[in-house]
């Protein structure tokens, strides 16, 4: 297709070039756009052929003209344009060079675009692949989220609700679109919802708030506005300048309800450690510190718990026997013993207790430790020692209790022929005084006899609802005419003081015992001795003081403004044979009497006194409401008859002695000294005598034994029983029998003449004689 | 003939020319070939002319949804014979074979047809595949496309002949660029320099194959 062509420039021509260059852009690749170009330029003036070559060809022809194509950073080689017609062709070659490097441009472009494209490309790739990565690691994260047994809440900075697991779900009682937008303060208590909008604020706007990234423990609000405590974990961040909070809640009422049941039982094991009776006290095994103790050691030992737990072993024992403690704790650590029985302790104050130590050895907190348990056994060998000084007691009443019968015998002819004596002697005269003495050595005798054997338990006593206000004035009447002036004597007798239950002679004996006490204090110095008797009403923490029941109490105190008691001797005055009186004025068993009948009573005996400022004893005997016996005036003409009394005594004198002494009173009396003979005299004629009297010890026939075989042949026969002492016969065993009373020896006569008269009365009232 | 010597409008540019231009749109990427294909049958049916459309890439779906936003009734133009749509190859291929005789006159045949139904004119689109180089009478295809030219001189169809640069190689779209007058160049229509005319290049021997 060849033209003329002007050599002027064409406007046809640039505007194809024009065309062909917004073509080009539509072509889809270089071999397109050179076969294009080369097809389009072949139509310029002068051309006679147009090729594109890739690389730079060499050795062209005259007419053909190179064109490169190219940027500065890009060759995309050249076109060769044969010229027939140079002329022509001329004007056309810097619109070509422009044409060309036009080209190159979008060839270059195309490149950087295809390489853009394929960047594009292999970034959509890993878009993609970053997205199925994203997509993966969500639906992990997700089944994370949901699978997770702790709430998760994720929210807005407004507190606004976006996301929550199944857990917060359950946890606060939602479903999950209605949870969604909830806001969070909703889901707590009122009372923290100031403090939570607080925290939210500072979040927002400072940035910081002193609950993000810690652990808080609050209450949560469920749906139905039920609360729980709860563990919350907050944290913040930030998406595209937009900030989040996401919370972990965890429930944690499980944990509560066992940390409330762990102190629970801590409290309960506490008031168990310090409500024992028993101290306790932990030590370290290593060093042995004590790591720990209870209440009750704190009183045993006087330390405070503080104190304690700066001690050791070696603090609370004596020094002498620590080689021993510490034997005794190795063993018990290695379970050799369980009980280390009776060890010393020693308290804050120096004094020493004794204690059986129960230990257990044990781990707590990966230390190896001895649990000891103190048990305070001080009262518990003190008791010991009153057993084996009850038992020497009792061994000494049985002495006591055989040497009684012959020294009662014995006195029984001292008392009762002085008695006759005195009976017949002149009263003026030098003998009646002499024998007068004797009587009284025969009394005190007596006296002495009943006390050893009272005090051992021995002596037979008639206990019965009794007034004691006249024995008191008795004997403080006997006492003013017997002591020095130099003592007064003050009383106050409280005549509404309901009676007791007791034996009148066991109680003059320990008002007695106890004022001649009070005077043997005041003997040098003189003082006041002060009797007082009231009722009192103990209540119960009162009568528990002195180990009594609570009730009505007869109180009697003596008291003295003597020398007083040192304070290391008071605790021993109520033991038998213990006396700090000189030789001969105290046997040592006057207070151990005293104390002996009143705890026979079932009261009690107390002391308090201070050395040089006196004494007070008060003792404590319960009051009834019987009517008393009469234990009234003393009669002075003794009662007498004129019965017939068979009188039977092994020992010569003394069946003599009652022989006389009965007929003074104007008995006819027949006396014997063999029972069994007396046994056979009494068959022979049983209803020749209206009474029958008897010794208790006799050999062959026992008085008890002669009663039995007598009342078998005439049962109305009235017996009484005399005896100096007897372990096998009293007087309720007496009276089993059939025998009408027992008296003890030695027997005065005034004794004598009532029972006998209340014996024959009782007898004839009964119609039979 | 109730077809007037009023400017028409191609839909794709907001030109306006006379009714029997015959346009070259040489399309790069399927959304400018689709967005010209439909713009120019929809402009054509807007304003009562019969339009005709032969192409491979759009189908019925594509034309009821898109005519349909616009009011527009596929079945009903299909109907009434507004709109003729068929597949390129059923079209230019018929018998296995391309035959710009009986092309042509089809063409003349559509467009006495239109002006005996009174539409206002009648517009044709189609695109050219590329395996018309490899079927009988490919080889005439300029020549065609020339003798279109001089068809449109007394049957002034409006066409818009559609190829795809990325099936055809350069020189081939030099050589089509020669036998049609006007251009889309970046979506506007300009009158091709290179256009040569019919009855010069019907002389030439790139008119014979």
């Amino acid at each position: 297709m060849k033209q003329n062509r002007s050599p002027d420039l064409s406007p046809e021509i640039l505007g194809q070039l024009l065309l062909m260059q917004a073509i080009i852009c539509s072509l889809p690749d270089e071999s397109s756009i050179f076969s294009f170009t080369c097809r389009g330029l072949t139509d310029l003036p002068g051309v006679e052929q147009v090729r594109y070559s890739r690389n730079k060809e060499e050795g062209l022809a005259a007419s053909v003209t190179r064109f490169p194509i190219r940027t500065n950073d890009a060759n995309f080689g050249e076109l060769l344009i044969t010229v027939s017609e140079p002329v022509a062709f001329t004007p056309y070659i810097e619109y070509l060079k422009n044409f060309c490097f036009m080209v190159a441009i979008i060839l270059d472009e195309r490149i950087k675009k295809n390489r853009y494209e394929e960047l594009c490309t292999k970034l959509d790739q890993l878009v993609r692949e970053r997205t199925a990565s994203l997509t993966k690691s969500e639906k992990k994260f997700r089944s994370i989220f949901d699978a997770s047994s702790d709430a998760i809440i994720i929210a807005d900075k407004n507190g606004s609700v976006l996301e929550v697991n199944e857990a917060a779900e359950i946890m606060f009682g939602y479903q999950h679109t209605k949870m969604m937008h909830v806001n969070l303060a909703s889901l707590m208590p009122e009372r923290y919802r100031t403090d939570h909008l607080h925290g939210i604020e500072n979040a927002t706007s400072k940035g910081k708030t002193n609950y993000l990234n810690h652990v808080l423990e609050f209450h949560g609000l469920t749906k139905e506005g039920k609360e729980f405590p709860l563990e919350l974990n907050v944290a913040t961040w930030f998406v595209d300048e937009k900030q989040f909070f996401s919370g972990i809640i965890r429930d944690i009422s499980s944990r509560k309800k066992a940390e409330a049941e762990l102190r629970d039982s801590e409290e309960k094991l506490n008031i168990i450690f310090n409500s024992t009776n028993d101290g306790i006290l932990v030590a370290d095994a290593e060093n042995r510190k004590f790591v720990a103790g209870n209440k009750t050691i704190c009183e045993m030992l006087g330390y405070t718990l503080e104190e304690i737990t700066q001690l050791g072993v070696d603090e609370i024992h004596p020094a002498e026997s620590l080689t021993e403690v510490h034997h005794q704790f190795a063993r018990q650590m290695r379970k050799e013993i369980e009980v280390y029985h009776e060890a010393p302790v020693l308290k804050k104050d120096r004094s020493i207790f004794f204690a059986d130590i129960s230990a257990t050895p044990t781990e707590i907190g990966g230390k190896k430790c001895l649990i000891g348990l103190f048990r305070d056994v001080t009262a518990r060998k003190e008791m010991e020692e009153k057993v084996r000084q009850s038992q020497k007691m009792e061994a000494i009443g049985t002495l006591a209790g055989g040497i009684a019968h012959d020294f009662n015998n014995i006195l029984s002819a001292v008392i009762g022929y002085s008695e006759l004596v005195l009976a017949k002697a002149d009263s003026n005269g030098e003998i009646y005084h002499y024998v007068e003495q004797v009587l009284q050595a025969g009394y005190r005798a007596k006296a002495l006899v009943q006390q050893i054997l009272t005090f051992s338990r021995k002596s037979s006593t008639e206990i019965l609802p009794l007034k004691i206000q006249p024995i008191v004035k008795e004997v403080l009447k006997l006492l003013r005419s017997t002591l020095p002036t130099t003592i007064e004597i003050r009383q106050e007798i409280d005549e509404k003081c309901a009676p007791i239950n007791a034996d009148a002679s066991q109680i003059h004996q320990i008002i007695m015992n106890l004022c001649t006490n009070a005077f043997h204090a005041m003997e040098e110095t003189g003082g006041t001795l002060s009797v007082i008797l009231k009722e009192v009403n103990l209540s119960t923490n009162e009568s528990g003081a002195f180990n009594l029941q609570p009730g009505y109490y007869a109180k009697l105190d003596i008291q003295d403004t003597g020398t007083g008691i040192k304070e290391d001797v008071i605790n021993h005055i109520f033991d038998p044979y213990f006396t700090t009186k000189q030789q001969g004025k105290g046997t040592g068993l006057g207070l151990a009497v005293v104390y002996g009948i009143i705890e026979n009573y079932g009261g009690k005996i107390v002391c308090s006194s201070r050395f040089g400022a006196g004494t007070i004893f008060s003792a404590f005997i319960k009051t009834v409401e019987a009517t008393p016996k009469s234990k009234d005036e003393v009669q002075t003409i003794l009662p007498s008859g004129k019965e017939k009394i068979l009188f039977i005594d092994d020992e010569e004198a003394l069946a003599l002695l009652g022989e006389k002494t009965l007929e003074s009173l104007g008995y006819s009396v027949f006396s014997m000294t063999k029972s069994l003979q007396a046994l056979e005299t009494f068959r022979a004629a049983p209803y020749q005598y209206d009474l029958v009297i008897t010794d208790q010890t006799m050999p062959h026939l026992p008085g008890s034994e002669l009663a039995k075989e007598m009342l078998k042949i005439r049962p109305d026969i009235p017996i009484i029983v005399c005896t100096g002492y007897s372990s096998i016969m009293n007087e309720k065993q007496a009276n089993s029998i059939g025998i009408k009373a027992f008296l003890m020896k030695p027997v005065s006569k005034e004794v004598f003449a009532k029972e006998i008269r209340r014996v024959l009365d009782r007898t004839f009232s009964h119609g039979t004689k | 003939m109730t077809l007037n010597n009023s400017t028409i409008s191609l839909g794709f540019t907001e030109q306006q020319f006379p009714a029997g231009v015959h346009v070259c749109q040489i399309i790069s990427d399927d959304d400018e070939r689709q967005e010209s294909l439909l713009k120019f049958l929809l402009t054509g049916l807007k304003a009562g002319e019969r339009a005709c459309c032969f192409s491979e890439q759009v189908n019925e779906t594509i034309l009821k949804e898109f005519l349909g936003n616009y009011g527009i009734s596929f079945n009903d133009v299909i109907d009434s014979g507004a709109f003729i749509f068929s597949r390129t190859r059923d079209i230019y291929f018929q018998d296995n074979r391309f035959d710009p005789d009986k092309m042509l006159a089809m063409l003349k045949n559509y467009h006495e047809e239109s002006e005996a139904q009174g539409f206002s004119a009648a517009r044709v689109i189609g695109e050219m595949l590329p395996e018309v180089q490899n079927v009988p009478g490919g080889n005439r295809l300029l020549e065609y496309e020339s003798r279109v030219s001089l068809l449109l001189e007394k049957h002034p169809i409006t066409a818009v002949c559609q190829y795809d640069a990325r099936q055809f190689n350069g020189s081939t779209i030099m050589d089509i660029l020669k036998v049609h007058p006007w251009m889309v160049v970046r979506g506007s229509v300009v009158n091709n320099p290179f256009y040569i005319t019919p009855e010069v290049f019907l002389s030439t021997e790139d008119a014979k194959g």
